[in-house]
């Protein structure tokens, strides 16, 4: 059997519920895989694991040794989300007073462990295999596990959401309706979910910011501001989901 | 192109319900399936047409660069589809195997009905061609899917959209050959047909059509002369004269930068392109633990296009750009011994950036 | 026209590896055996397959022997990615994989009969030419000289150590060797493999070069053999390109107007002089 454990850091538990309903609805998965670590399901066994998965991203010292305890323990490690790869919506804080941000969200601020700035895992520790999504797609952990059992990883192509868009045959709201869509600079994966009910993608499997240099990324957001997409959106997905490329480009 | 003396047997008039009659005709007598833009819920999709409320009948796209409405009117040109989608889907499951080889299973290719392309425009039907002569039998979908086609009737347009430039490119925008039936529409109402083919004659005879009079052959020449003209007046050379051009600067680095520095490599412009056929492989594991064999679309414009373990023959986004054109314009030529983009516009019209493909071809070719 | 038989374009034979050897850090040679004929010919590939994870274009690495109702072709595979790391790390003896083709246009080494011949690999550029020299030494009388220039990036690099004494054994046959850094005890050449070029001593004009490496070697290479006085057209060039179908519909591996998968990967340079020069192209 492989272990499996499943570590969340600070996040929603989104991609936890995603595989976990993609994992029951592959019955023949739970044949191959024992799932030894998933708080969630109160499965709480430390020793070692085959595949360690990490949910959300790093806020404090506790997370980060707690991160780097967990690698020791684990073959391979894969981060899943968009806040454990970039540092997700969490990461809008980065660049603001921290204490600030404190203060406007709890009311014992000083009781409040973070940094500033969250920290994508890769900031800590080696990871072996990236899933992105906010929430990830149920469907790439269990291709993921698929694969690991015979031996493999699957191959990650760098595309984006358009190419999904359109193999699905949907009508750009971009061009047809003008709405501002952030499907060509996004990583592909969800399937083309928002643009599927008539709505501009926002971002959240994270910028494809491998490929894009800054000048490109602006001349975009330039054009989702002419379109009418408030600064404010830009800001959002550029911090959120595009973490690290939010330090070059400004834009909104 | 005008004949000095017209000869109007070769026409025939009749009406928007005519086009009702032939669809019925073609389902009923002969059996036949269609495929074709399908007016559904605002939008123009492809698919399966039963009938006259299917057609695109009463919109018509208005385009720009990066923009397209659809609209009250009669004209309808095309949409971001294309026949593309039947002859080529977006996603072909070849082959299903165990992990043993022992046993492989081909899925749902054997295509028996016969589908007949219904309303293609001029561009498509020359994109068919590209594809027919890059593809043809070699990629199985393909030639089965084609070869399930038994018939096309091609819709004529008689006022391109701002984005066409079929002319320029000899592809449009009226049919001269390797058509069943092609129609034109003279207004909201009147339909003008003729037939490419004795299976179109004896179609057509069916339809109890009135033999065109002089004045509506003349009327429709004009037109086709008139859309011809607006499709062909775009580049600032000969095509030859473009194609050396290309070939001359494809070094030029800081030149193609210029032109590629919009692009963010989305790929929608191949995605739309009717003519363009690359495809990526994707391998899994299926519930029942068989290996599955699947090609999805890609394009060139796209990063994963290229792009290999430690390395990529393609890093920079301009020589993917540079490729698209060159391909189009250049390779295609020497590969199948035609033009590779047929002047649809598509790419000019979807792109998110409002990327000009017309305009990057006379700044490559000036610049 | 006969519609292409789906199964017969795209399904893998069965092969079972008999015998792998460990070539290099990373880099091992796999011997698989097929039931049936497979003609596979030097400088042609097939797409090995690890059953769900992937296909890989694997060059031919030896000649292919045939045993009774069955055939044995070697391959070497360098661990890079997805699929070749998988197979370098999982595949042993009696483990399957899956193999179709054989694709591409070869070395024409039947057109170059009574020719001397350069061959000038570098890295795993080897493994596409050594079918080349098994097939001169099996046929030793219809080729004149032969030199064998290869390099590594280190002397542990190279590819069927093992061998090279019994390369340089065939009579009209030299090789030379060279390592890209130094290293204690190498008595060869320290530089690059195109270095050895200007070692070569033969008559251009009856001499046809095969190459194969990286492509920033491979035009050093063209360069020093042009200067020399090669003629283009006597110039052979492995091309590597990135692919999927292996049969000309994927479009993935198109360098220039050519389906380096169906015109290749084996061009010469009169062929591919348009585009070696042009960057991504
Ligand atoms: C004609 C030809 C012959 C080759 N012969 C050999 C050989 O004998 N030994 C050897 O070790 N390597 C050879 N290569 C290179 C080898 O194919 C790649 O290293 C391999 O495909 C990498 O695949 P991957 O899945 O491990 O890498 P990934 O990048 O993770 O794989 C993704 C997919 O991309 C494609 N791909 C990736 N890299 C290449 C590449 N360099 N060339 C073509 N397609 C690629 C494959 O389809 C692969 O399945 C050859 C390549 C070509 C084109
Ligand atoms: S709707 Fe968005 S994701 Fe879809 S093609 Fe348009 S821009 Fe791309
Ligand atoms: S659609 Fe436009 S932005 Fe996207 S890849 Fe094509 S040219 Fe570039
Ligand atoms: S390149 Fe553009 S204009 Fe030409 S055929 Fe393709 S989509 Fe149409
Ligand atoms: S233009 Fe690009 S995507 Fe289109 S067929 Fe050519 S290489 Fe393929
Ligand atoms: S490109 Fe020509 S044939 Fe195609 S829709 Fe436009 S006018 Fe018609
Ligand atoms: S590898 Fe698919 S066309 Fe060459």
């Amino acid at each position: 059997m492989i272990r499996v454990a499943f570590l969340k850091l600070t996040s929603c538990s989104g991609c936890l519920n995603q595989s976990l309903v993609a994992l029951l609805s592959n019955e023949e998965l739970l044949g191959k895989f024992e799932f030894a670590y998933f708080t969630e399901l109160g499965l709480l066994t430390e020793d070692y694991f085959d595949i360690l998965f990490v949910e959300g991203s790093v806020s404090n010292s506790k997370q980060e040794k707690e991160l780097r305890e967990f690698r020791k323990k684990s073959k391979t490690l894969v981060a899943l989300g968009t806040c454990a790869v970039q540092g997700g919506i969490q990461s809008l804080r980065s660049g603001e007073d921290v204490e600030e941000v404190k203060k406007t969200v709890y009311p014992f601020p000083d009781k409040i462990d973070i940094y500033s700035d969250p920290k994508p895992i890769s900031d800590v520790v080696k990871v072996d295999f990236a899933i992105t999504g906010c929430p990830i797609n149920g469907d790439a952990v269990v291709n993921f596990l698929r694969k690991y059992d015979v031996g493999g990883l699957p191959l990650i192509l760098p595309e984006s959401v358009c190419c999904e868009c359109k193999r699905n045959g949907l009508t750009c709201v971009m061009v047809a309706q003008g709405t501002p869509c952030l499907g060509p600079v996004t990583v592909s994966g969800c399937g083309a979910l928002c643009p599927s009910f008539q709505r501009g993608c926002y971002g959240c499997y994270g910028l494809r910011t491998w490929d894009l240099d800054k000048t490109r990324l602006e001349k975009f957001f330039d054009k989702l501001l002419k379109l009418g997409a408030p600064e404010s959106m830009i800001q959002v997905i550029a911090r959120g989901y595009g973490y690290r490329s939010y330090k070059y480009v400004r834009r909104g | 192109m005008i004949n000095v003396s017209i000869r109007t047997d070769l026409y025939y008039v009749g009406n928007i319900y005519d086009l009702d009659k032939l669809i019925r005709i073609l389902r009923e007598t002969y059996g036949r399936r269609l495929q074709g833009y399908k007016y559904y819920g605002g939008k123009v999709t492809w698919g399966e047409i039963n009938g006259i409320s299917d057609l695109p009948l009463s919109v018509e796209d208005y385009v720009e660069p990066g923009l397209y409405r659809l609209r009250e009117g009669y004209r309808f040109r095309h949409s971001s589809v294309s026949p593309k989608l039947f002859l080529l889907p977006s996603k072909q499951i070849y082959i299903v195997e165990s992990n043993d080889f022992s046993q492989a299973k081909v899925l749902d290719y054997n295509v028996s009905i016969q589908y007949v392309l219904f309303g293609i425009k001029p561009c498509d039907l020359n994109a068919i061609n590209v594809l027919d002569r890059m593809i043809g039998e070699k990629n199985p979908v393909y030639a089965h899917r084609r070869r399930s086609i038994s018939a096309i009737i091609v819709e004529e347009c008689l006022e391109p959209n701002n984005n066409c430039f079929c002319g320029v490119m000899n592809s449009g925008p009226f049919v001269e050959k390797d058509f069943d039936i092609a129609y034109a529409r003279l207004d909201d109402k009147r339909v003008i047909f003729k037939y490419g083919s004795s299976f179109g004659r004896d179609v057509l005879s069916k339809l109890e059509l009135r033999i065109a009079g002089e004045k509506e052959v003349y009327e429709y020449l004009e037109k086709t002369k008139l859309a011809r003209e607006r499709t062909s007046a775009v580049f600032k050379k000969s095509m030859k004269e473009i194609q050396e051009s290309l070939m001359n600067k494809a070094r030029d680095k800081e030149l193609w930068l210029k032109i590629s520095e919009n692009c963010v490599g989305c790929g929608n412009c191949n995605f739309v392109c009717p003519t363009c056929f690359c495809l990526e492989f994707d391998y899994s594991i299926n519930g029942e633990d068989q290996g599955v064999k699947i090609a999805n679309w890609t394009g060139c414009l796209l990063y994963s296009y290229g792009q290999v373990a430690g390395g990529h023959f393609r890093p920079e986004l301009y020589t993917r750009y540079r490729h698209f054109i060159l391909h189009k314009f250049v390779f295609y030529p020497r590969q199948i011994e035609r033009l590779g983009c047929v002047g649809c516009g598509r790419c000019i019209t979807w792109c998110p950036m409002s990327i000009d493909l017309r305009e990057c071809v006379n700044n490559a070719i000036s610049g | 026209m006969q519609v292409v038989n789906l199964i017969e374009v795209l399904k893998s034979k069965k092969a079972i590896v008999v015998r792998t050897i460990d070539e290099a850090p990373g880099v091992k040679t796999f011997a698989l055996k097929l039931s049936g004929e497979y003609d596979i010919k030097p400088g042609q590939f097939s797409m090995l397959y690890y059953w769900g994870i992937g296909e890989a274009p694997i060059s031919l690495a030896n000649l292919p022997l045939k045993t009774g109702s069955s055939t044995i072709i070697e391959h070497t595979v360098r661990s890079t990615g997805v699929v070749t790391n998988t197979i370098v790390e999982n595949a042993r003896i009696g483990s399957v994989l899956g193999v179709r083709g054989p694709y591409g246009k070869g070395w024409p080494l039947e057109k170059h009969e009574n020719m001397n011949i350069v061959i000038v690999a570098g890295g795993i550029g080897l493994a596409p030419l050594r079918p080349v020299i098994k097939y001169i030494e099996k046929n030793r009388e219809k080729y004149k000289d032969v030199y064998l220039l290869y390099g590594a990036r280190t002397p542990a690099d190279m590819l069927y150590k093992y061998e090279h004494e019994s390369y340089s054994r065939m009579p009209g046959v030299k090789v030379l060797l060279s390592s890209d850094v130094r290293v204690e005890g190498w008595s060869h050449h320290v530089g690059f493999v195109t270095d050895l070029v200007k070692y070569v001593d033969v008559r251009t004009e009856e001499t046809v070069a095969y190459v194969c490496g990286p492509e920033v070697m491979m035009r050093v290479a063209v360069k020093k053999l042009l200067d020399k006085g090669f003629r283009k057209d006597n110039i052979f060039l492995s091309l590597e390109r990135r692919m999927r179908c292996g049969v000309g519909i994927c479009g993935t591996c198109q360098f220039g107007h050519y389906f380096v998968c169906r015109d290749g990967p084996v061009f010469s340079y009169s062929e591919i002089e348009d585009y070696l020069w042009i960057e991504g192209v």
